[in-house]
């Protein structure tokens, strides 16, 4: 049994503009010590779609589908249920450092207080300290006296990750870890959460944009673009032989392979393409694309792609 | 434009009780200073003296009506004053930093070591009673806070990308400051300027009604309190019409005040954010 | 050409800290150099050094020759024309109050460069080039993404034609996408117009795609420099290995 499921999961949000639809219909698995990525850029759902994970979403949205951890269903989970979850068995590390940290305690603090382990408090301060040094803090007690404010943003979320893994959960949700972050920062976050995911029992899901992130640290990768997911794959297979239009756009758009960018923009998540959602931007739409909604196709084992006319 | 509730309550019940005292020589039924000893406590919703009639006979609403002119206009004028004068020294404070701060910061912090009301107190026991006087009494200390926030407000402003870029272009100071910062000043500045408003009404009728403020005869809503001080019990209606006038005063800047706080937050959030 | 000649900077406030020490470099109109370095080396400072925006503790900013800070004002806001700046996407890079037609305008209004009929003419082609939807133009900033915005931002310093542009890391907060586009617009731009680009960021895979010479910065002072295959192939200085390798690009994998 995988330790996350998850199951036709949307999630849309009643906005005076018009229904959003962040999410539609996405479905996927982890199992026990995976490392799965889903890459996207911004304004394609994932953010929402991991928030909608923990249950942390605004009281405004709408979610429909299932999602299992070991089995429990965690969408009907009574709130105090899902707080003990939340921080032990699943951990979260959230984009926002500006937003998440508590500017009026110390970080010390802030992480000590994620601990759920019932140790004394100079134990946690060491731990806490282990942690802080481990995530590139070259002088820990410094940090940990410290607050938020007097931390860069790169520094922020190192604390957040930091926090949000202390207590060696079974899956971890990371959203952007290296968003903002100087190559040398960035490796170094790359080499910790390699280190988390070989913690035995430990499966991590991150989202980024940033492919390199994900080509060093996970074992398969999810292509999110418009709410949806367009392909999936293991990690060489989705970035040495990309399938999916977006995917093989996304790619070429890296200075590194050529610099070509994606004509158009990320559509409106009120107002979706008819037909394909990508089918405005892609080099090889037929007409039939503007019509028909594609949906995700199975190639070979594990191999999915949510395009009829994917080169293969 | 967003409903703004709040916002719309304010502005409608100043407009409508500003409106009232502007017109007041036009709506007025009586005169409000005409002494009639033959109809002295009239009671309130009887034709033809509506609100009834205090001690010496006066129509009531007309003093109500009348009541507004001096110390409405007083707090506009102070407003205008400490809004001007607290702008113009944060900015300058703010953006020109040196030996200009250094300045401004040095008076700013004085001032705010002297204790609002004993200032006031003092200005108005020496100086003879007046609108001149009252004016400056209001206005001495009071721009004070206001320079201060706005110079941390121009601090923000300076650093800011449009500023920095406008500058880059060859910009110069009085054009960054007059065209950029000014104008991004205003929203804070004109929530602070409401809530102002309502303190300088508060300030000029408790001064009123202790006697050193407007001066009877003239039929202030303040003076009207003080006059109606004996009669508290035996006639309510000529403390509290007066009372209830001025507490509406309050609540409509304060409202207003707060709705173009909530209006302006709204204002310069983004939307949902990257997702 | 314009030069930074032994640039060094010192802060005084709020604590002492030597920002830049003795750096020296020149840009050339058609010519993009790459300057990379860590998050806090400095590069921040020198770029608004050279567009006047602070000024140097020791050395000079040159101009074809002319040291800025001795300039004229007549002839300090031509350099101001000619020599313009990007920076990171910062929080209220336009003015919250104007609408973005405003915005754009603004440089060109400043410095007298249009009539009415000009200006109408300037916009439309600005929007193009840019790949703008002229929808926007009566709009606020707040009602625009993070990529409009930056456009924009480009689209505005642009407008007055500048000779040399310093870009401060002017996709690091992007997306792949919306990053390869926007480079490419200064590449075309640059190439348009021969303007000299000082490409100021920290991912080595944009230098390798976008300049011809690259300069290293530690800590203030320039540790390196060469044309780019150079860098590439060769590094000299420990720090540039270090940071090579740091930016996890798989080796062997470059397409020009």
């Amino acid at each position: 049994m995988s330790l996350l499921t998850v199951d036709a999961l949307s999630v849309s949000f009643r906005m005076p503009s018009g229904t959003v639809k962040a999410v539609r219909e996405v479905s996927f698995a982890v199992g026990e010590n995976e490392v799965v990525g889903i890459l996207g850029e911004s304004g394609c759902g994932k953010s929402v779609l991991l928030t909608a994970l923990v249950r942390l979403l605004p009281s405004n949205a709408l979610v429909s589908g299932k999602v299992f951890l070991r089995g429990e269903e965690l969408l009907t989970l009574s709130e105090r249920k899902m707080e003990r979850l939340r921080g032990k068995k699943v951990g979260f590390v959230p984009q926002n450092p500006g937003t998440s940290l508590n500017p009026l305690l110390r970080i010390g603090s802030q992480i000590t207080e994620a601990i759920s382990t019932s140790l004394r408090r100079s134990h946690k301060r060491a731990q806490a300290m282990v942690s802080l040094q481990q995530f590139g803090f070259g002088e820990p007690w410094v940090i940990f006296r410290a607050y938020p404010h007097m931390l860069s943003g790169g520094m922020q979320q190192r604390v957040l990750v930091v926090a949000g893994i202390i207590n060696q959960p079974r899956l971890v949700m990371v959203d952007e870890p290296t968003k903002g972050l100087d190559p040398s920062l960035r490796a170094r976050v790359v080499e910790v959460f390699q280190e988390v995911a070989r913690l035995p029992n430990t499966a991590l899901l991150c989202v980024s944009h940033d492919y390199l992130v994900l080509q060093r640290l996970a074992h398969r990768v999810m292509v999110m673009y418009a709410g949806e997911l367009v392909e999936i794959g293991s990690t060489k297979e989705v970035f040495h032989t990309p399938l999916h239009p977006y995917t093989v756009s996304l790619l070429w758009a890296l200075p590194e392979r050529g610099m070509r960018p994606i004509p158009g923009t990320s559509p409106s998540l009120s107002n979706l393409p008819s037909g394909c959602s990508f089918h405005p931007r892609c080099f090889q739409a037929r007409s039939s694309c503007s019509v028909d909604h594609p949906s995700l196709q199975r190639i070979s084992p594990g191999r999915w792609v949510r395009c009829p006319y994917a080169r293969f | 434009m967003r409903k703004n509730g709040l916002m719309i309550t304010g502005l409608v019940l100043l407009v409508v009780i500003g409106g009232a005292s502007l017109l007041a020589p036009f709506l007025s039924p009586f005169d409000p200073l005409e002494v009639r000893l033959n109809n002295r406590f009239a009671p309130p919703f009887q034709r033809p003296h509506l609100l009834g009639t205090d001690a010496l006979g006066r129509d009531v609403l007309s003093r109500l009506l009348y009541g507004g002119r001096l110390s409405l206009l007083l707090a506009v004028l102070s407003t205008l004053i400490t809004l001007s004068v607290g702008m113009l020294l944060g900015m300058l404070a703010g953006y020109f930093g040196g030996w200009v701060d250094g300045v401004v910061s040095f008076v700013v912090n004085t001032f705010l070591g002297i204790p609002d009301v004993v200032f006031t107190l003092a200005l108005l026991g020496v100086l003879r009673p007046g609108f001149g006087t009252l004016l400056l009494a209001l206005n001495a200390g009071s721009w004070v806070g206001l320079a201060r926030v706005a110079r941390g407000e121009v601090l923000f402003l300076r650093e800011s990308g449009f500023v920095e870029g406008a500058r880059a272009m060859g910009a110069g100071a009085w054009y960054c400051l007059l065209k950029h910062i000014l104008p991004n000043l205003f929203p804070t500045m004109g929530v602070l300027g409401s809530l102002r408003f309502g303190g300088f009404v508060l300030e000029l009728a408790a001064l009123s009604y202790l006697g050193i403020g407007v001066q009877p005869p003239f039929p202030d809503w303040a003076v009207m309190l003080n006059d109606a001080r004996p009669y508290l019990f035996t006639h309510p209606h000529l403390f509290i019409f007066p009372a209830l006038i001025i507490t509406v005063v309050i609540l409509g800047a304060n409202c207003l005040g707060e709705g173009l706080r909530d209006a302006l937050d709204v204002r310069f959030q983004r939307g949902i954010g990257e997702s | 050409m314009l030069a930074f000649e032994r640039v060094s900077k010192v802060f005084e406030k709020p604590q002492r800290i030597k920002a830049l020490e003795d750096v020296s470099l020149t840009l050339r109109r058609g010519i993009t150099i790459g300057l990379v370095g860590e998050s806090g080396c400095g590069k921040s400072t020198l770029a608004r050094i050279g567009v006047g925006l602070l000024t140097p503790s020791s050395g000079r900013v040159l101009l074809e020759g002319r040291d800025i800070q001795k300039m004229q004002p007549r002839e300090r806001f031509l350099f101001h024309r000619r020599v313009q700046i990007v920076f990171q996407n910062p929080l209220r890079a336009l003015n919250p109050l104007l609408p973005i037609r405003e915005s754009l305008l603004e440089g060109v209004r400043l410095h007298r460069l249009l009539d009415d009929k000009g200006e109408k003419r300037w916009i439309r082609e600005l929007l193009e080039w840019t790949e703008l939807d002229p929808e926007i133009l009566p709009r606020f900033p707040h009602e625009l993404s993070g990529g409009q915005i930056q456009r924009v931002v480009i689209a505005r310093v642009l407008s007055l034609q500048p000779d040399f542009l310093i870009a401060d890391e002017p996709t690091s907060a992007l997306d792949p996408s919306l990053q390869s586009s926007i480079l490419r617009l200064l590449e075309n731009w640059q190439k348009k117009r021969g303007m000299g680009l000082l490409l100021i960021t920290h991912d080595f895979a944009v230098v390798r795609a976008m300049a011809q010479e690259v300069a290293v910065m530690e800590k203030g002072r320039i540790v390196e420099y060469g044309p780019t295959e150079k860098i590439f192939a060769e590094p000299e200085h420990p720090y540039t290995e270090k940071l090579l390798r740091d930016s996890l690009l798989p080796f062997g994998l470059m397409v020009k």
